[in-house]
């Protein structure tokens, strides 16, 4: 990722997008929390990414470069899309912190490098912000453990470290602990980088095994730092619990990263998979042939010799899901031609009077009824009254009074 | 808390499709028995004559189906040969042999007829599949499958009409 | 006339007893939730609670979509006997391919940022060639597989068209789905794709609670 490329450049010449922005203040943001230690009053931080990626730009610039360096009119050209007070008043601070030192290869020329620490730092940085430390902390345990081992090692070297991993993790605890007491979203976005996984508990219970097993007069330290791993454990599987518990039925999908679940699809075995829809079952096809539909699918279907001129069709594409409901401008017309036959000309008919026929075709016949009621374009409706007739001989053995009608249109 | 065993059967029956029992056995209450003899196909059973027909009415897509005329007119092919008795119900019907249902449908269809058989087999198969056919490959025959009992008598006039119209099955081969 | 259903619609005019059988056929046979607006026995509170004992006698429940759309699915406990019945389990091929195809349909754009809705539906397809190419499974196994769960509407299969690569997605069975078995689903899934999440953790930690207290009542 060379941001002196064209690419880079080209890419920045457009408006920050929305995602340009958010990355920005996450930058500044992880910047302001790792310095706040160093810094002499809340303003000595840039409140500005822009301020950022002036700096990063330079430093990629440096490492292209080599051992010469970079003049000053280089650093200027690397850093052109940015106005020239900018650019001053970053060489000024960058000058100022040691992260960009004045050397003279020759007499009378003035070159420019970089500090390793200063780029160290950066992409500590950019790592922070991918996992909020998750992968320091790996980094952190592993020293340790070699620390441990290490023969020169000191009783208050390692006092220091086991100190520092437990002010580590309580402080970790408290923001998770804020963040499960709060709202389920921010949970569910922050969680993943703060809490911890089995392994990083378990490394970090060796680690404190092993200190004690060294230097058995630091178990005051050893019980702080074990205190701070449980209370981490404990406030990881509360924000765990809250989220597991939480309302969504697909939304903590997310909670593992993209990666981890492309890691299981591809190397998963059959069985695995398999497992994972174990005690799900599901309706067998039962797809639903009419015998209309079958003799429709017939005649409507292509021929060695057609019988008949081929039917116009749409030119719409097919709907895909139903091949079997027709157009709508058929079902319309469908369901004037049944209105029409059930007045008979007049404008209105007492419903009991029409299904006064078998009930499978009176159920089918009040299925249109209604659906010519429900039709905006279809000028008719079904009224119901309130009283019933019971008709102890009859099927259905009640009948409700209503009309079908005209309406006004 | 163990869920009531006549319901258990019904919902079983749905994952199944359309499960068979021996004609000894009873048939269990809340489904249609189609039996051919032998075996009974438990059905199941619908309310007041509906069939999933009656979502057309309401203008609601049913579950989507590949190809569906297609399937229609394989399973016309079929019945026109193996629904000989067009005054009786299609249920049980009888063995037709898969060959003619095959040249049936060749007649039906435009294009090659290699291909037209071919087609015609993978549907015949998810025929099979769905109950709407019995198939025995290795005897290469076929026969009505237990949903056709499912279909209602009052609606299959314009069926017998059709299936009457067909031509017979002419087979190559023929003497 | 059916027995089965007889005791429930008895009481019903023929007007309420048509609504209820047309809901009852609508939730159980339709390829998507109905929306209760054209069914009045979805939509007045007393009559779908009929048509949810209509459901119940063959083990069946409504289940509630978006707002005010519904279909039907297997009551939970009943879904929980069946699956004890090796009979009932879909085979381990077409279960381990639906596994792949909601993983990249649903977990990884979900786990992207890419999914507003909390469903299994998805409009993002699994490409063949991720399945053919980048998983575990013998590839004649694969196209036999596909194709059934195609019939049986649990994948849907998404023609390449324009930019838009081809590809399965899950298909409309995912509807029927209850919410717990959604939850569970979602859980089983995280149990295997990072068993050592503490998310993982939590699951199972809240399953050993809920057996426990089962154990104890009995």
């Amino acid at each position: 990722m060379s941001p002196t490329s064209d690419d880079a450049f080209a890419a920045r010449d457009d408006a920050p997008s929305l995602d340009d922005v958010l990355e920005g203040e996450a930058v500044l943001g992880v910047y302001r929390q790792m310095f706040a230690a160093l810094a002499r009053d809340s303003g000595a931080v840039v409140d500005d990414p822009e301020l950022v990626d002036v700096a990063e730009t330079l430093l990629a610039a440096f490492a292209d470069a080599g051992e010469e360096g970079l003049s000053r009119e280089q650093m200027r050209y690397v850093c052109r899309r940015y106005p020239a007070e900018v650019f001053d008043n970053r060489l000024r601070v960058l000058k100022g912190l040691g992260a960009v030192r004045e050397v003279f290869p020759k007499p009378n020329q003035l070159r420019y490098r970089a500090s390793f620490t200063s780029v160290v730092g950066l992409m500590f940085v950019r790592r922070m912000m991918l996992d909020g430390g998750q992968s320091e902390m790996h980094r952190l345990l592993a020293l340790e453990q070699l620390n441990v081992a290490d023969p020169r090692m000191t009783p208050a070297q390692a006092r220091d470290g086991a100190d520092g991993l437990a002010r580590a993790f309580r402080l970790w605890s408290v923001e998770l602990l804020t963040l499960t007491n709060g709202t389920i979203e921010e949970l569910r976005e922050q969680a993943p980088k703060l809490w911890g996984t089995e392994e990083i508990l378990q490394r970090a219970e060796r680690l404190h095994g092993a200190i004690l097993r060294r230097w058995p007069q630091l178990d005051r330290t050893c019980t702080d730092l074990r205190a701070a791993i449980y209370a981490y454990g404990d406030a990881s599987r509360r924000a765990a619990a809250r989220l597991s518990d939480s309302a969504g039925t697909t939304r903590n999908l997310t909670l593992l990263p993209p990666e981890t679940w492309r890691t299981f699809a591809r190397t998963a075995t059959r069985e695995e998979l398999a497992a994972v829809l174990d005690g799900f079952v599901f309706d067998a096809p039962a797809p639903w042939h009419e015998p209309s539909a079958v003799v429709a699918a017939v005649e409507d279907g292509p021929r060695a010799t057609p019988p008949r001129p081929a039917p116009p069709r749409p030119s719409v594409p097919d709907p895909g899901l139903s091949g079997d409901t027709g157009s709508d401008a058929t079902a319309v017309e469908r369901l004037r031609t049944v209105a029409e036959q059930v007045l008979r000309g007049r404008d209105r008919v007492a419903v009991q009077d029409v299904l006064d026929q078998d009930w499978v075709t009176a159920r089918r016949l009040l299925a249109d009824l209604s659906s010519v009621h429900l039709h905006p374009e279809l000028p008719y409706r079904l009224a119901w009254g309130d009283g019933m007739a019971a008709r102890p001989d009859g099927s259905p053995t009640w009948v409700s009074s209503g009309v079908f009608e005209r309406t006004g249109r | 808390m163990s869920v009531d065993p006549q319901v258990l059967a019904r919902a079983r029956a749905r994952v199944l499709g359309v499960p068979s029992i021996t004609v000894a056995e009873p048939v269990p209450p809340g489904f249609t028995g189609a039996s051919d003899g032998t075996r009974v196909w438990l059905l199941p059973e619908w309310p007041d004559g509906a069939t999933p027909a009656l979502l057309e009415e309401y203008d609601t897509a049913p579950m989507p189906l590949d190809r569906p005329g297609q399937a229609r007119r394989v399973l016309a092919a079929a019945l026109r040969c193996c629904w000989p008795r067009l005054d009786d119900a299609p249920w049980p019907g009888q063995d037709a042999l898969v060959i003619d249902v095959l040249e049936v449908y060749v007649g039906l269809s435009r294009g090659d007829a290699d291909l037209a058989r071919r087609w015609a087999t993978g549907e015949l198969r998810r025929l099979a599949d769905t109950g709407w056919l019995l198939l025995d490959e290795a005897a290469g025959t076929v026969r009505p499958g237990p949903r056709v009992a499912l279909w209602a008598d009052e609606t299959l006039g314009p069926l017998r009409d059709l299936l009457r119209r067909l031509p017979e099955p002419v087979r190559e081969d023929a003497p | 006339m059916s027995e089965l259903f007889e005791p429930l619609l008895r009481s019903y005019d023929e007007r309420r007893r048509a609504e209820l059988v047309a809901a009852y056929m609508a939730v159980e046979h339709a390829a998507a939730p109905v929306p209760e607006v054209r069914f009045a026995a979805l939509r007045e509170p007393a009559l779908r609670r009929t048509v949810e004992a209509m459901l119940g006698l063959s083990g069946r429940t409504l289940v509630r979509a978006a707002t005010k759309e519904w279909i039907s699915g297997y009551r939970d406990e009943v879904a929980a006997e069946l699956a004890a019945d090796p009979d009932c389990a879909p085979p381990a091929d077409e279960r381990a391919v639906l596994t792949l195809v909601l993983i990249h349909s649903v977990a990884i754009p979900r786990a992207a940022g890419l999914l507003a809705d909390d469903s299994w539906q998805s409009p993002f397809p699994t490409p063949v060639e991720e399945l053919r190419r980048r998983s575990q499974l013998p590839i004649g196994e694969l196209e036999a597989a596909l194709r059934r769960l195609r019939v049986a509407g649990l994948v849907t299969q998404v023609k390449a068209g324009g930019d838009e690569a081809g590809g399965f997605v899950p298909g409309p069975q995912f509807h029927r789905l209850t919410d717990a078995a959604r939850r569970r689903l979602q859980e089983e899934l995280i149990l295997a794709a990072g068993p050592d999440s503490p998310l993982a953790a939590a699951i199972r930690a809240r399953r050993r609670g809920r057996s426990n207290i089962q154990g104890d009542s009995k």
